[in-house]
């Protein structure tokens, strides 16, 4: 199936999130649309299978031209969509979710039916009785895609994949796609932020920046022509080197001690755990959703209670105490969601410096301009709203709220959703901090990245802390490996 | 206790529990659906009103029935208009509305205060009836109980086992999933809460002409609608459950009226005022044990700790926050 995007414009106000976007997906062919965080790769995907409508341009689909699709003629015409995060009914069973494939709803004869027949072509096991919402990630993709396969779909979108899904099921999930397009006439667009992933997986490459087509490619793919056209010619270097891996710190006296502590979140309890940080360690949390990370930060920070056991900062114990305990013991958390969480998104950025430094209140706006401003390079004005902050900006602002003296900071996708520039600041940020004195935990989905940032890894799965890694003992392979429970921590020999 | 005097406690139990299951019911499918519908206690108001007087118009009861059934329908329709259609806020304009339907049920309901009209009567079934305990409760009363009971049966068919039924759960529980699957999601939104509306109005009917007959300042069946809102919470959205959170409701107000002859020296109006609280306590018990942090805490107390139930089920998805504490 041939199918055009020619001349896309969509706009979010004053916001051109497309900007005279043509693309080709041709037939028998993986198609990646790159680009960072915020160039516009999913406002197109979402034009293209109908849930956006377009400010301009056509889509033409097997010589049909539509000025907009709707999210059922997208379907009828055999487009699909695999969300970053799946679209679907998390407290249905799986085959109600199936059932509801888009077309006519199936019987619960129907739906098993054809969702066994299509998991035996596909090699999924999904059992149809249980609800979605125990599914891993990784799970629910199958469902998606089992759907999408049994609506027989042609051309099938795909927006960041591989986030929150290990290195097999990566594997797993690359070889189905290969196989979907190799009759020669399906096509599949991958959406990524990563460029080995499309160097790995794609015959062609669009590349957008800033809402713009700036550069499309075809096998083999060359890396520093596509990170230029990603990130401009300067930015390229800077993200083509990591910077070093920092070294596990194993000397000085613990900052943060937990001894068989219990944390209950409010819908999860995890296993008893026992972990020691020091002063100056990045230490990564790994696991996939379900394995309690999160939980674990949330303890750490005190607003998960820890109902058992021991917690201990700086030689306070902590545990069973309230959060303003853990501010006076210098904790500090960074939440995933940042403006349910952790701004106020009707307050003024002045206002948010009043309420972090109270009894700093008068010099609020110096301390704006000289912290905020000079040091965090936040670029907004003081008395606009933090509703209006870009998503970089508002994690700059978090940052700058947190004191100079903190010990340990708690950091839950710390660069989620942002661009390079953002990203390599907070990395930067952290590591000042950690050589500063302080210890720095932090959530990544992104193995990756996690792991070119910790100098130690703690991995979580199903609830329970199974693995406590130090740099240069593991790889992507092995943690992914414990993080879905592949292997057990016992077998795991550097 | 004699064997008279709990049959008669049964029956009274399901006669008051009736019209409590049929609003519940339609709140329930309603939310299902995504629609929270605060306008019920309005709604039940009205239609009772529209109920007695349209079976003193045609002196048939079921017509009159079948009148309330179409006021609360309406009423649906004015909420889905405003609240799905036109994007207002669909807590506000219930809410404004279960005030404005009172305050209109009881001016256009002037003529008909203190006015005999025709009721829905007894049923007595031979054969059925003699059936011990369960016989006279069932099939030798009002009607309305039996109604009632087939409803919870054909509500759960439907929520639960119909392919319709998948779809409105689904749109409740993920608008946004349910558009991206080309499910048309405000109209099986508005189809559901007419369909909410409709019992809503059915249940006012069975006040006026059966539970609480007759039309008057104040109708016993007042604040009845806010109950049945909270009970749809109790319940956690599922039609059975629901339905035994009516009938535990309509046990303590029973409860209530066959203490106050045991105990002649309390206040009657304690009594009366006692359902309320239980009903909050029992409310805050049921959905404390959804918190897991609570039950872990709990988990640990002696003997105690082992009565601590499972989790319970939340609110559909497009709701939560609104009525559900999340926890």
């Amino acid at each position: 199936m041939d199918v055009v995007l020619s001349h896309i414009v969509k706009r979010f106000g004053p916001l051109a999130a497309n900007d005279d976007v043509s693309v080709r997906f041709a037939p028998g062919t993986i198609h990646g649309i790159l680009g960072e965080n915020g160039a516009g790769k999913s406002t197109l995907m979402r034009v293209l299978c109908g849930v956006l409508a377009p400010d301009g341009g056509e889509i033409t689909v097997g010589g049909s031209a539509y000025a907009r699709l709707n999210p059922e003629a997208a379907g009828s015409l055999g487009i699909g969509m695999l969300s970053q995060d799946p679209l679907d009914f998390p407290p249905l069973c799986v085959w109600e979710n199936f059932a509801l494939g888009g077309g006519p709803v199936l019987s619960r004869g129907q739906a098993t039916a054809r969702l066994a027949a299509v998991c035996a072509r596909m090699g999924f096991v999904l059992p149809p009785d249980g609800p979605v919402a125990r599914l891993t990630v990784a799970e629910r993709q199958q469902l998606e895609l089992a759907r999408l396969f049994d609506r027989d779909v042609r051309l099938l979108i795909l927006d960041e994949p591989t986030t929150g899904i290990s290195p097999a099921q990566k594997e797993a999930l690359f070889a189905v796609l290969r196989a979907f397009v190799a009759d020669g006439e399906r096509v599949v667009a991958l959406v990524t932020h990563k460029l080995a992933e499309a160097r790995e997986l794609c015959d062609t490459v669009s590349v957008l920046r800033q809402g713009r087509l700036v550069g499309s490619f075809a096998a083999p793919l060359s890396t520093p022509a596509i990170l230029a056209s990603m990130f401009g010619s300067q930015a390229a270097c800077a993200a083509a080197t990591p910077p070093p891996r920092p070294d596990p710190v194993t000397e000085a006296e613990a900052l943060v001690v937990v001894e068989n502590a219990v944390i209950a979140d409010e819908k999860v309890v995890l296993e008893p755990l026992s972990v020691a940080i020091r002063p100056g360690e990045i230490v990564g949390v790994a696991g996939i959703s379900g394995g309690g990370q999160e939980v674990f930060l949330r303890g750490l920070a005190g607003i998960a209670p820890v109902v058992a056991g021991r917690l201990s900062v700086a030689g306070r114990e902590l545990a069973g105490r309230p959060l303003t305990r853990f501010l006076d013991a210098a904790v500090h958390y960074l939440p995933a969601s940042r403006m349910e969480e952790g701004l106020f998104p009707g307050l003024s950025l002045l206002d948010h410096v009043r309420l972090a430094f109270p009894e700093q209140r008068d010099a609020a706006r110096t301390i704006f301009t000289e912290r905020c401003v000079g040091r965090f390079r936040l670029t907004n004005q003081p008395d606009s709203r933090a509703a209006r902050l870009s998503g970089g900006n508002q994690q700059r602002l978090l940052l700058s709220l947190v004191p100079d003296d903190t010990r340990l900071l708690l950091a839950d996708n710390p660069t989620r959703g942002l661009d390079a520039a953002s990203i390599a600041q907070i990395w930067d940020h952290f590591r000042e901090r950690a050589a500063g004195g302080a210890a720095v935990v932090f959530f990544s989905e992104d193995l990756d990245e996690l792991l070119d940032h910790a100098g130690r890894v703690l991995v979580f799965y199903s609830r329970a802390l199974v693995a406590d890694l130090r740099s240069g003992t593991y790889d992507a392979a092995c943690v992914g490996d414990l993080m879905t429970g592949r292997v057990a921590a016992g077998e795991v020999r550097p | 206790m004699s064997f008279e005097y709990l049959t008669a406690l049964i029956a009274a139990v399901l006669f008051a529990a009736a019209p409590l299951i049929l609003a519940a019911l339609g709140e329930t499918i309603s939310e299902r659906a995504g629609v929270i519908n605060l306008s019920l206690d309005g709604t039940v108001l009205f239609a009772a009103m529209a109920a007695f007087a349209a079976a003193r118009a045609t002196n048939d009861p079921w017509l009159g029935l079948a009148a309330g059934g179409l006021a609360g329908a309406g009423i649906a329709a004015i909420l889905g208009l405003f609240g799905l259609i036109l994007g207002a806020s669909e807590l506000a304009v219930g809410f404004v509305l279960t005030l404005f339907c009172r305050e209109l049920a009881y001016f256009m309901g002037h003529a008909q205060a203190r006015q005999p009209g025709p009721d829905l009567g007894a049923l007595n079934l031979p054969g059925l009836s003699d059936i011990p305990l369960i016989g006279p409760a069932l099939f030798r009363q009002s009607p309305v109980v039996l109604l009632s009971l087939v409803a919870v049966g054909l509500v759960w068919l439907f929520l639960m086992r119909t392919r319709a039924g998948l779809v409105v759960r689904a749109v409740g529980e993920s608008p946004l999933a349910a558009t991206a699957r080309g499910i048309a999601v405000t109209r099986v939104q508005f189809l559901c809460c007419l369909a909410g509306g409709a019992l809503a109005g059915l249940a006012g009917g069975l006040y006026s002409l059966s539970v609480k007959p007759g039309w008057g300042h104040p109708q016993g069946c007042e604040g009845a609608g806010w109950i049945a809102l909270a009970i749809v919470i109790f319940g956690g959205w599922k039609p059975v459950r629901v339905a035994l959170g009516a009938l535990f409701f309509a046990a303590i107000q029973v409860a209530g009226i066959a203490l106050q002859d045991v105990l002649p020296g309390l206040s009657g109006t304690l009594f009366q005022i006692a359902p309320f609280p239980v009903m909050i306590l029992t409310l805050l018990v049921v959905n404390l044990r959804r918190s897991a942090a609570f039950r872990e805490a709990a988990r640990r107390v002696p003997v105690l700790g082992r009565l601590v139930p499972r989790t319970a089920g939340g609110a559909p998805g497009a709701i939560v926050g609104a009525l559900d504490k999340g926890f």
